[in-house]
């Protein structure tokens, strides 16, 4: 009776708490994330197809990563790592349900893995690069809010990406016109379980059973200027298609834009570069219109040169959302590249109001 | 790269890294857009800082911020629904598990009243604000009746109070009669004795607390005619006794149900909540007050024929009806030596 009462009651409280919102982009990569999530001029490694085909042209060289391994976790995922090495975790019962959620109120893990292979090939200095890439992103973020009556907000999915693009220099080289197919498949879980579920004995929700699936192609067109002067300022916009997965899913279309200037010096490189992304407010909450939650700024001092996109150590800042990132990279050619980074992404509404700090972890080995 | 930087490229240079410290140094104060005031609200409620919490989500304006005003509120005052459902047992002692969550302040009880203000804000209250209002207006309640009477519960759901019994005659604010023995010497002109019903009210505190204001009748003409065992003398066959005229002189209080009272929203909530749980009728506060009942009391100690005065009357302080959103003493009393919760 009591449980039944009980059950009752509860049910009457699920008021569900959207899980905020993070603008999700497809291939955020270690390097460009350090940069403070630039790269719509300034990209330059396998990630390039996923800020600006026309990025292609920085590439000078060709290269075959198999594979490329990125993990991305942020800090509450450690407390979540923590209760499974102590064996404490466990959504079983009822009482484990809310017991979990009352201990992770506020928190959020989110965990990210990457796998893939890419390959990228320049045939022209002045900037016709063809390349791909076949990357599988897995993705798990849990937001447990509202202690009043807690309850657990989680996105999980996996995302299969095949793309190709290409850069192709018009005249001289000064402009650059890149164009990407991307293709993606998407199996996704998003729900909200309250507390008033976990007493409801109402089943956790699964991917096999609760999961959508979709699959959509769409076209991203980016342009990349380089101003012939010793400044070495280049400017760089893309368009992103609309991407329908089916299933009420979409990727939105972004608009972005980009400066940044590169210059040599002796045994190294400095980038610097400013992004501004999602110009027609496409991929946050309706009215949210916060410039400076899309601006993004970040710099690199590459030493020790393999090659023009190859460097034996690499640091490198940035600033996105309000928030400070860094990361370090040390790479022997593209036989091993090691990278790390520390960044925060913005789960709020606006710049700087609610960072999940998190850490990437990325390897990859080629040739 | 010294040959070709020109003035305009390093005039471009450093506009990059003016924008790029300029941008580094950029972050948001506060949310411009709606979601981001809701983002503001629920991250304070995650965080537990009930005071920020009530201030940004009362600037919500929407049915969701009213709901989430009304949570942070409840927060404050250290109500939690977590709580007052698992104490909640179900079956005849249902209400018992109210009783641990009533506020023990007037800070807390006040915040109480301030979250029922936000929910009934909502202009779609569902269910879940029914149920949270039922709740949480029967805590302020039962807060009012615990200062009055003294109304605790036990762990059975027993009900005590000082009119348990069945008579407030236990309780500060009963009814007495100015004399209650009487002998010849009382008998003024041969005619009656002379006696004074003395009732002052239950006072405003209640009623403030249940209605949102109070108010107050009063009278002293009406007179009620009971018979003493004093024998008339010299004596008559068969024997009568002097009549005892009992003036009532009572100060009554009363109010009127406003729409943003506790009553109001705890007969709101449980017109509106069509739940089957057991109990929870029980929490119809208003209804069992606004009887339109009237409180009777019979004296019978030093009478032959004893007297019975009801406190409300055609001649002086009429009776209200029922569920008329008047409320006065008479009925709380009523109420009082009939109250049963489960």
């Amino acid at each position: 009776m009591k449980q039944k009462s009980l059950l009752l009651l509860a049910l009457f409280f699920y008021v569900p708490v959207l899980m905020a919102a993070e603008i999700r982009q497809l291939g955020q990569d270690y390097r460009s994330l350090a940069m403070g999530n630039t790269g719509i001029v300034t990209a330059n490694s396998s990630a390039a197809l996923f800020y600006n085909p026309a990025t292609m042209a920085n590439i000078s060289t060709w290269w075959i990563d198999l594979p490329m391994m990125q993990l991305i976790y942020s800090d509450d995922t450690k407390a979540l790592v923590d209760q499974a090495k102590t064996g404490s975790f466990n959504l079983s019962t009822q009482t484990e349900q809310i017991d979990f959620m009352k201990s992770f109120v506020g928190k959020n893990p989110y965990v990210r893995f990457d796998l893939g292979v890419n390959w990228f090939i320049n045939f022209d200095k002045k900037g016709f690069t063809a390349g791909g890439n076949y990357t599988y992103e897995a993705l798990l973020d849990i937001a447990v809010r509202n202690p009043t009556m807690p309850e657990i907000s989680l996105k999980s999915g996996l995302d299969h990406v095949r793309q190709v693009g290409v850069s192709v220099p018009l005249g001289l080289g000064k402009w650059i016109l890149g164009i990407t197919r991307k293709q993606v498949e998407r199996q996704s879980l998003d729900f909200t379980y309250s507390m008033a579920d976990a007493i409801d004995k109402k089943p956790f929700p699964t991917m096999a059973a609760n999961g959508l699936k979709g699959r959509g192609t769409g076209y991203d067109l980016g342009l990349l200027y380089r101003a012939p002067s010793a400044a070495r300022l280049m400017y760089g916009f893309v368009y992103r298609q609309k991407i329908k997965l089916g299933a009420n899913q979409e990727i939105p279309e972004e608009v972005a834009f980009g400066v940044a200037s590169v210059q040599s010096f002796g045994i190294g490189k400095w980038t610097g570069a400013v992004d501004w992304r999602d110009l027609t407010f496409k991929n946050a909450s309706l009215g949210d219109k916060s410039i400076n939650r899309r601006t993004h700024v970040g710099t690199e001092l590459s030493l020790i040169p393999f090659s023009e996109n190859s460097n034996l150590l690499s640091l490198r800042a940035g600033y996105s959302q309000g928030h400070v990132s860094k990361g370090a990279e040390i790479s022997l050619g593209k036989v091993m590249v090691f990278g790390y980074t520390k960044y925060a992404e913005e789960t709020g509404e606006y710049a700087g109001q609610n960072p999940s700090n998190r850490t990437v972890l990325y390897f990859s080995m080629g040739f | 790269m010294q040959r070709y930087l020109s003035k305009s490229s390093i005039i471009g240079l450093i506009l990059l890294f003016a924008v790029a410290l300029g941008a580094s140094g950029c972050k948001d104060t506060k949310a411009s857009h709606a979601a981001g005031l809701l983002e503001t609200c629920k991250l304070a409620l995650d965080a537990s800082t009930w005071d920020t919490a009530v201030t940004e989500c009362s600037k919500v304006q929407t049915d969701e911020g009213y709901n989430l005003t009304a949570q942070a509120y409840m927060a404050r005052a250290g109500v939690s629904l977590i709580d007052i459902l698992t104490s909640m047992t179900g079956g005849s002692a249902a209400i018992s598990g109210l009783f641990g969550a009533v506020p023990t302040t007037a800070a807390q009880a006040a915040d109480v009243k301030l979250a029922l203000d936000s929910m009934f804000l909502m202009k779609t209250p569902t269910q879940s604000v029914y149920l949270q209002g039922l709740l949480l207006s029967s805590l302020l309640v039962i807060r009012e009746l615990q200062t009055l009477v003294g109304l605790q519960v036990d762990a059975s759901g027993s009900i005590t109070h000082c009119a348990a019994s069945g008579s407030i005659d236990g309780c500060s604010f009963k009814l007495s009669l100015s004399k209650t023995t009487y002998t010849t010497a009382d008998v003024l002109a041969g005619a009656s004795i002379p006696v004074d019903l003395n009732f002052t009210g239950m006072g405003t505190a209640l009623y403030d607390g249940l209605c949102g204001a109070s108010g107050g009748d009063t009278h002293n003409t009406k007179v009620v005619r009971a018979y003493s065992d004093v024998a008339v003398i010299p004596a008559t066959t068969p024997v009568t006794y002097y009549p005892v005229d009992i003036t009532e002189k009572l100060t009554i209080n009363k109010c009127t149900v406003s729409t943003t009272s506790v009553l109001y929203y705890n007969n709101l909530a449980a017109t509106n909540l069509t739940s089957s749980i057991t109990g929870l009728d029980k929490l119809n506060f208003y209804v069992k007050l606004d009887t339109g009942q009237n409180y009777t009391k019979t004296f019978s100690a030093g009478m032959t024929s004893p007297a019975t005065v009801s406190l409300c009357n055609a001649d002086a302080i009429p009776a209200s009806g029922a569920t008329d959103l008047a409320l006065n003493d008479c009925e709380v009393l009523y109420f009082l030596e009939n109250l049963n919760l489960n």
